[in-house]
């Protein structure tokens, strides 16, 4: 009897595995537009009431339904059988068409995609509720600028001139939402999902090896270092970023390095329209906020310490942290300077929009507004909490007093950032290349 | 008679009396299954052929003295996909038995399936059922070349606006039915030995290699038509003659430059799969090369990526062969002789499925309705 109940359940047992590997979603039906509850679905006058998440609702096979071209109309087939141009201009593209909070072709109207800040840091006062909205950022404001994306991917990792630049970072056919389904909320552990697919593993015909990056063992930030210290989430001294839990080592977090990386590194040269020149490179390997070791680049005789930065990082474990880029970058646009986050370790306030000032400094003037993002960490506002710096500068709120500090034009006071950057070889004693900015 | 006379008799009787093999499929058998001289038996009319109560069921009399009309002799709308009288392969048939390759176009009047719809099939005029959509300013088939006035405003099954046989006003499938080839079809210079009497269109016939029960069908892997396709669609440059249109253009009619199923449907639905060099919005894009700007057919099924998973035929997404083949195959080769075409998709005449799909794209279940995509995009389930 006992036999035949083992053999009995064993087989049922089987049958079940068995039915649950067909089961299985793919890549597609478990991304966000091929989802069948809330994936893509077009909504224009005409337009086959189509499941959500068919193929269709992106694709037109034809350029033809019932013998006319289906809404909406863009006078002809466009590539890759999509129903609108791939890519026409920073606020012009494809994506756009649904990607918007009004006007969209998506069933209802729109579609809400929120900031990094809002859904890791949890600040949900951040209005920015639309990737159209994020992309029109201009200067002063920043965004990832899609032409300088496409031109840049152009011949490598299988991308051609007729790619979108959108599918640098995503791959349309496995993105998730992070949160899956959640617009108006942030990210929870619960909730999580996978957006980003690195570019370096893009392949033009095969949506598995060109998969989701983050979502698999390997490709978290805790295996990229075990140097990492979750930031706090906004208005919480408890709970972590990217999704309000309690883990602060980045075993909840893509590895966002190895991901920008492939493109934001020290040798390839990447040309920014609106900054008119080359981005500056930079090695995370030896950056101080990355794998490099940090120290206050001590002058002699003076104390090498880091008690002046704030928590959840602590001064025992200075200069064994690793950052994530999105720990200080917003991935689609800001209102500062350099996709930098408005809301940075717990709290609003990191406003960097001046890149040069004018003024008589340092405090209160516009060239120092870079003390608003790094004061989020390093505790610099106060006068003898201040890191030291080297010889030529002196210690205290005295500013910059030496002539190799002042600016070119009169006695403006040098940016945080003429010396703190990604890629200053003075301080990282590494001559890889230029600055990142 | 002598003795030697006698024997000729005979002899010529069996010849003409052995039923046909599947390499030898002409029309055999008595005259009057198919034909009759007078239309006239007892006072009453004996072209009759067809599905009770449908319009093609008439009384005749009709060209070539045959005792009903194309769909008189293929659609009788009995149960069966093949006529037990005539051995007439069923293009209209009620039977919940397997349709044939080119589907069933008692879908399209809902005497069979999920309900009448005109997109399910072509609307040859011989349904009494024109499509209503297709009509007016959306006259003529999707992806046609301008004028409209080059196809009018109804699908016949043969003739100058059909598919079957010469494309002229003089031609249609006369005599092909008694010359039939089979098996092998790569000649295609004229309608009898062209595949299915699609007018010099190649293929492989599935004419019951494997089973009498089962030929004219795509039954499995290992038993269905092969279908003919190429490395590259046919490329418009302007100049029409010997591309689609034999000289002189207007009256010569209509025959495909390339002999691929798929160049043939482009012969109507132009757009759809042409390279189009002097407008490429009407092409499929200006190469054999992603991107496209319509989904290709007679393009390589390339050997990378999602598509080199496709290997086992699946005749739910059939592929084209771009050799002639001497036999039917189970497997498919990416990269090496197979090629999508318009029916890798589509069923030349009705599906159950709108737009005549092989499978249901409108199911209301995500993973069906994307499931005949998903064989040869395998990564895209």
């Amino acid at each position: 009897m006992k036999k035949s109940v083992f053999i009995t359940g064993t087989v049922l047992i089987s049958i079940l595995l068995i039915c649950g590997k067909f089961a299985d979603a793919g890549t597609y039906l478990s991304s966000a537009h091929g989802n069948s509850t809330y994936g893509v679905k077009r909504t224009a006058s005409g337009f086959p009431d189509y499941t959500k998440g068919l193929c269709a609702h992106c694709h037109e096979m034809h350029a033809s339904i019932d013998g006319s071209e289906p809404l909406p109309s863009s006078g002809g087939p466009s590539s890759f059988t999509l129903f609108y141009s791939n890519h026409v201009s920073q606020t012009d593209n494809f994506c756009f068409q649904c990607h918007k909070d009004a006007g969209a072709y998506q069933s209802g109207g729109s579609i809400i995609n929120r900031s990094y800040s809002y859904r890791a840091g949890g600040w949900n006062a951040d209005t920015v509720n639309d990737t159209l909205e994020s992309f029109s950022f201009t200067s002063p404001d920043t965004s990832h600028y899609l032409d300088d994306i496409r031109t840049f991917i152009t011949g490598r990792w299988n991308y051609t001139a007729d790619s979108n630049p959108c599918n640098a970072c995503h791959n349309p056919h496995a993105a998730q939402g992070d949160p899956a389904n959640a617009p108006g909320s942030a990210k929870t552990s619960g909730s999580r999902g996978y957006p980003v697919s690195r570019p370096s593993l893009h392949s033009s015909n095969d949506n598995n090896s060109w998969g989701l990056w983050g979502d698999s063992a390997g490709e978290k930030m805790s295996d990229y270092t075990s140097g990492y210290q979750a930031p706090y989430r906004f208005n919480s001294v408890v709970t972590y970023e990217p999704d309000g839990s309690t883990t602060q080592n980045g075993t909840n977090l893509t590895d966002y390095v190895t991901y920008c990386t492939d493109c934001h590194n020290n040798t390839n040269t990447i040309s920014s329209t609106p900054l008119a020149r080359n981005l500056n490179t930079f090695s995370w390997s030896n950056e101080k906020h990355g794998s490099g070791t940090a120290d206050n680049n001590t002058p002699v005789g003076e104390p090498d310490t880091c008690s002046n930065i704030f928590a959840p990082y602590q001064s025992a474990t200075c200069g064994t942290y690793v950052l994530a880029c999105t720990d200080c970058h917003e991935p689609h646009s800001s209102p500062n300077l350099f996709l930098i986050r408005r809301e940075v370790n717990g709290s609003t306030g990191s406003t960097v929009t001046v890149d040069s000032g004018t003024g008589s400094g340092p405090s209160g003037d516009p060239n120092t507004e870079w003390i608003n993002l790094c004061n989020k960490c390093h505790d610099i506002a106060i006068s003898d909490a201040r890191h030291d710096h080297p010889a030529t500068v002196p210690g205290g709120d005295a500013g910059c007093s030496s002539t190799t500090c002042h600016g070119p034009i009169g006695d403006e006071y040098r940016l945080c950032t003429e010396c703190h950057k990604h890629g200053n070889n003075l301080i990282d004693a590494v001559a890889y290349g230029d600055y990142l900015f | 008679m002598s003795m030697k006379t006698l024997k000729y008799i005979v002899i010529l009787l069996a010849v003409i009396c052995t039923p046909a093999d599947y390499g030898n499929t002409a029309i055999s058998g008595a005259c009057s299954t198919c034909h009759t001289m007078h239309n006239s038996q007892g006072g009453s009319a004996v072209a009759t052929y067809g599905a009770s109560g449908q319009p093609w069921k008439g009384t005749g009399p009709y060209d070539a003295l045959t005792l009903g009309g194309c769909l008189g002799c293929h659609g009788s709308g009995a149960a069966s996909n093949i006529d037990p009288v005539t051995g007439a392969p069923q293009v209209y048939h009620s039977s919940a038995s397997a349709d044939l390759a080119g589907g069933n176009f008692a879908y399209v009047l809902g005497t069979k399936g999920s309900g009448a719809s005109d997109n399910k099939g072509h609307n040859v005029i011989d349904l009494g059922n024109l499509d209503n959509t297709l009509t007016g300013a959306l006259a003529g088939p999707p992806g046609y070349h301008a004028p409209v006035s080059n196809f009018g405003s109804t699908l016949n099954c043969a003739g100058a606006r059909g598919c079957h046989g010469i494309r002229s006003s003089s031609g249609g499938v006369k005599g092909a039915h008694h010359k039939n080839t089979s098996g092998k079809i790569d000649v295609a210079d004229q309608t009898y030995n062209s595949y299915r009497f699609l007018y010099s269109v190649m293929g492989y016939e599935n004419d019951g290699q494997v089973s009498a029960s089962t030929k004219w069908q795509n039954f499995d892997a290992s038993n269905h038509n092969e279908y003919f396709g190429a490395t590259a669609p046919v490329v418009y440059n302007g100049d029409c003659t010997g591309l689609c249109h034999v000289a002189p253009i207007g009256s010569g009619g209509i025959k495909v430059s390339n002999n691929t199923m798929s160049g043939f449907c482009g012969t109507c639905h132009r757009a759809f799969h042409v390279i189009n060099q002097l407008d490429n919005s009407q092409g499929i894009g200006d190469d054999t090369t992603s991107p496209f700007l319509r989904h290709p057919t007679d393009v390589i099924l390339p050997n990378s990526g999602e598509y080199a998973s496709y290997t086992a035929y699946n005749i739910t997404i059939p592929v084209a062969r771009t050799t002639v083949p001497s036999s039917m195959s189970s497997t498919v080769t990416p990269g090496s002789g197979t090629a999508v075409m318009c029916l890798s998709c589509h069923a030349a005449h009705a599906t159950d499925n709108d737009d005549m799909m092989r499978w249901n794209y409108r199911s209301s279940t995500l993973s069906a309705a994307i499931s005949g995509c998903n064989v040869c995009h395998t990564s895209r389930n």
